[in-house]
């Protein structure tokens, strides 16, 4: 059954992160499976980002993302394939560069399927920028 | 598989420089910091010829003529990456600013933030703070900075106007004054700033990217990419990515452009021979792209409108020139037309169709105002008496300018010394001549004795031809179409080269007969048509790129003993008997019959060619200068 299979499949999932160039995408039906995959993104190694501070600093991360997504974190994700991720914190006015180890580390991005409807209506095209996905 | 010689090298990096397709850009001093990437991170990269390789050229291109560039093309193709990679060869900072959503104009050119390091009573209570653009707009010793506005038509229309002001000054080489500061002067220079903008196209599946203003577009060069990989790219970098191609593909050399160490100034453009020729044709190409652009004849599909700007293009394409001419102007100026003008265009067939305006865009060097026919070496070589008398005939001629050369032709100058005439200098027009031997074997080319009923029925097939290709009714009615026979397989490539460069106006409508196919007639090429002696080749890969004349000299030595090079005879009784040809001739392919050569109105030497579209033979003839393609074919007869 899906319960059974699901998570093993996202456990998977988050194993083929590492090495790859984009930041990985997870789908969830709901919140209750989003939460379950919260679980399993920890348990499998992949520590919880509150923000795009915690992205330059955690090597294997994940950030549950929420209809409203923080300009930063799409700049983040645009430019991660790219060689070198650029942030600027419009409350210090500095700039943040970080260039990603891609061997080592890995992002993935959690969502869940109503809100990636809204995102994307409202022009952050995380379909578009982000690399792998998962779903069940 | 033989080394690249390293002026051939698609990027060459030197201690100091990094060439792209010949475009040289330097180093920065300072070769690493927080804003430049790291070139480990572009390790595999795919440099492939169609799309990374001549965007990195364009890239090129413009930082080193200091032009901000805007680049529109689908997600896919890599913009972003290729900038970073170039700055992490180049030890360029990166300013990177994404436009999309909650951007405002603050975030881009600064404004005051509590100040940070306020220790005492008598430290300021605010500081102005530099924002994305302008951190890449301050000039820092060793430095070179690119500032990179990503998602450019996501933009908010008051950035945009911000941004224009920036651009504006970093042309005049000027100050951009900062409202956000007490209208603070920041110095600013495009030799140290680059600035390069990227976009999707608008529609075309990116939300939210709406079509720009063409007015707004004025400022910028404007590239435009494919929506995604085509085929080719695609299968050549999946292929690269595992292994079975190497990261660099092989390049064609007319894909390299050639910059001047230092850099003409504007005052030396006239000394350049042919200047006010060309520039009176630019004009018309100008105005006749305007044209096209403006009645969507070309564009037509792409969301993204544009303009050719009346003052912008010209100026561009004048600074091109300076930067770029090496001593070619012909081939100086095509080149700046092709940037300025065909890379805005997105579907081939409509780069297809302004580049055959572009070739027009010529400087034709005359050798003398000759209203008689050129002596071809096969009338005067009958002897050495002959030979003498037809030299001092010709040394005469030479001398006052009055009769037409062509290349192969004996001439003797002022000081009594017998030279080959070999063509005419692309840099200054003055004709180029070699010592002669005494022992001159090529070219062989004689007048041809012909009925007198084939050489009438032969001279209104090609003025129906030239008629079809829009040369007009009075030069048709005028035009002489005259045989010679001039063997193709005893052509060297020298021989070959000096045809190319053999131009003459009025000697339009000549043409070449190969001495091997004069016997043939309509009964014998259906016999050979029917017994399947008909032979396509298909070239290897290399050819592409390289001119015809280089081609042919090739194909003669290669199919020469084997095989028949059929001409204008066949390619008249193909277009006359097109039921007859042979299916392999009816793939849509361009068939070059390599024996023979005609003069188009343009006073240059053309292959004749057909293709089929399905249901009529399409008639053709590319110049000897023009290049071999993947699409073209030879036809051959088996002896």
């Amino acid at each position: 059954m899906s319960q059974i299979s699901g998570p093993k499949s996202l456990k998977n999932f988050l194993s083929t992160l590492p090495g790859g160039v984009e930041v990985g995408l997870v789908i969830a039906k709901d919140e209750k499976e989003l939460s379950n995959f919260a679980q399993i993104m920890e348990m499998s190694g992949f520590k919880r980002s509150e923000n795009t501070g915690d992205l330059f600093e955690i090597p294997k991360t994940f950030l549950i993302v929420t209809d409203n997504v923080d300009k930063n974190i799409y700049d983040f994700i645009a430019q991660y394939p790219t060689g070198q991720i650029e942030i600027f914190d419009k409350e210090v006015m500095q700039s943040k560069t970080l260039s990603p180890d891609y061997k080592d580390s890995a992002v993935a991005l959690l969502v869940n399927r109503t809100n990636i409807d809204k995102i994307q209506g409202n022009g952050f095209e995380l379909l578009r920028i982000t690399g792998p996905a998962f779903q069940l | 598989m033989a080394e690249t010689s390293p002026e051939n090298k698609a990027i060459l990096e030197t201690e100091s420089n990094v060439s792209y397709l010949g475009v040289n850009l330097k180093k920065s001093e300072i070769g690493e910091g927080q804003f430049i990437p790291k070139k480990e991170q572009y390790a595999d990269f795919i440099n492939d010829k169609d799309v990374s390789l001549p965007l990195q050229r364009d890239i090129a291109i413009a930082f080193l003529n200091g032009e901000p560039l805007l680049v529109d093309g689908g997600t896919s193709l890599g913009k972003t990456t290729t900038v970073r990679k170039m700055a992490a060869d180049l030890g360029w900072e990166v300013h990177y600013a994404n436009l999309n959503g909650a951007t405002d104009v603050e975030d881009l050119m600064g404004r005051y933030i509590p100040n940070p390091q306020k220790n005492k009573p008598e430290d300021p209570e605010y500081i102005f703070a530099d924002g994305k653009v302008t951190s890449g707009l301050r000039q820092e010793e060793g430095k070179t900075k690119i500032v990179i506005l990503d998602e450019f038509n996501a933009s908010a229309p008051n950035i945009l106007i911000r941004l224009h002001e920036v651009l504006d000054a970093l042309e005049r080489g000027g100050e951009v004054i900062l409202s956000e500061d007490a209208s603070e002067a920041v110095p600013v220079n495009k030799e140290r700033t680059k600035i390069i903008a990227l976009m999707n196209p608008p529609g075309k599946g990116y939300f939210g990217r709406e079509p720009l203003d063409p007015a707004q577009l004025r400022r910028w060069v404007y590239k435009k990419l494919p929506s995604e990989l085509p085929e080719n790219t695609f299968s050549y970098s999946t292929n690269a990515l595992f292994g079975a191609e190497p990261t660099s593909q092989d390049v064609d050399p007319d894909l390299f452009v050639r910059a001047r160490e230092e850099a003409l100034v504007s005052e030396q453009l006239q000394e350049i021979p042919g200047m006010g020729e060309i520039v009176e044709k630019y004009k018309e190409f100008h105005k006749a792209a305007k044209e096209l652009l403006k009645n969507r004849k070309i564009a037509e599909d792409q969301p993204q409108p544009f303009t050719f700007d009346d003052r912008m293009e010209p100026r561009r394409v004048r600074d091109f020139v300076l930067r770029f001419y090496t001593g070619d102007i012909n081939e100086t100026f095509q080149q700046a037309l092709w940037y300025y003008y065909a890379n805005k265009l997105e579907s081939e067939s409509d780069r297809k169709k302004l580049g055959e305006l572009i070739r027009l865009i010529e400087y034709t060097p005359k050798i003398a105002d000759s209203k008689r026919r050129g002596l071809e070496r096969g009338e005067i070589v009958q002897g050495k008496e002959d030979e003498v008398s037809s030299l001092e005939y010709l040394a005469k001629s030479f001398g006052r300018g009055k009769e037409k050369i062509t290349p192969g032709q004996l001439v003797k100058g002022a000081d009594g010394q017998i030279s080959v005439f070999v063509g005419v200098s692309k840099i200054d027009g003055s004709p180029v001549l070699k010592p002669y031997s005494g022992e001159e074997s090529t070219p062989v080319s004689a007048t041809v004795e012909m009925p007198e009923e084939i050489k009438k029925k032969r001279g209104t097939f090609l003025k129906e031809t030239f008629s079809g290709w829009g040369v007009g009714g009075d030069k048709i009615e005028a035009v002489e179409v005259m045989p010679i026979s001039r063997d193709p397989k005893k052509l060297k490539a020298k021989d070959w080269d000096s045809l190319k460069n053999d131009v003459d106006e009025e000697a339009f409508g000549q043409y070449a007969l190969n001495p091997e196919m004069e016997r043939f007639g309509d009964a014998d090429f259906e016999q050979m048509t029917k017994l399947g002696k008909v032979k396509v080749e298909k070239l290897p890969d290399e050819w592409n790129g390289k001119p015809l004349a280089e081609v042919a000299s090739y194909i003669m030595k290669t199919y020469g003993k084997k095989y028949m090079v059929p001409g204008i005879e066949y390619w008249q009784w193909l277009s006359e008997n097109p039921d007859l040809a042979p299916a392999g001739l009816k793939d849509g392919q361009y068939h070059f019959l390599f024996g023979s050569t005609l003069r188009f109105s343009s006073g240059h030497w053309h292959v004749p060619y057909l293709d089929w579209s399905g249901a009529e033979w399409g008639r053709g003839a590319d110049g000897l200068v023009h290049d071999w393609h993947s699409r073209c074919r030879v036809v051959l007869l088996e002896k």
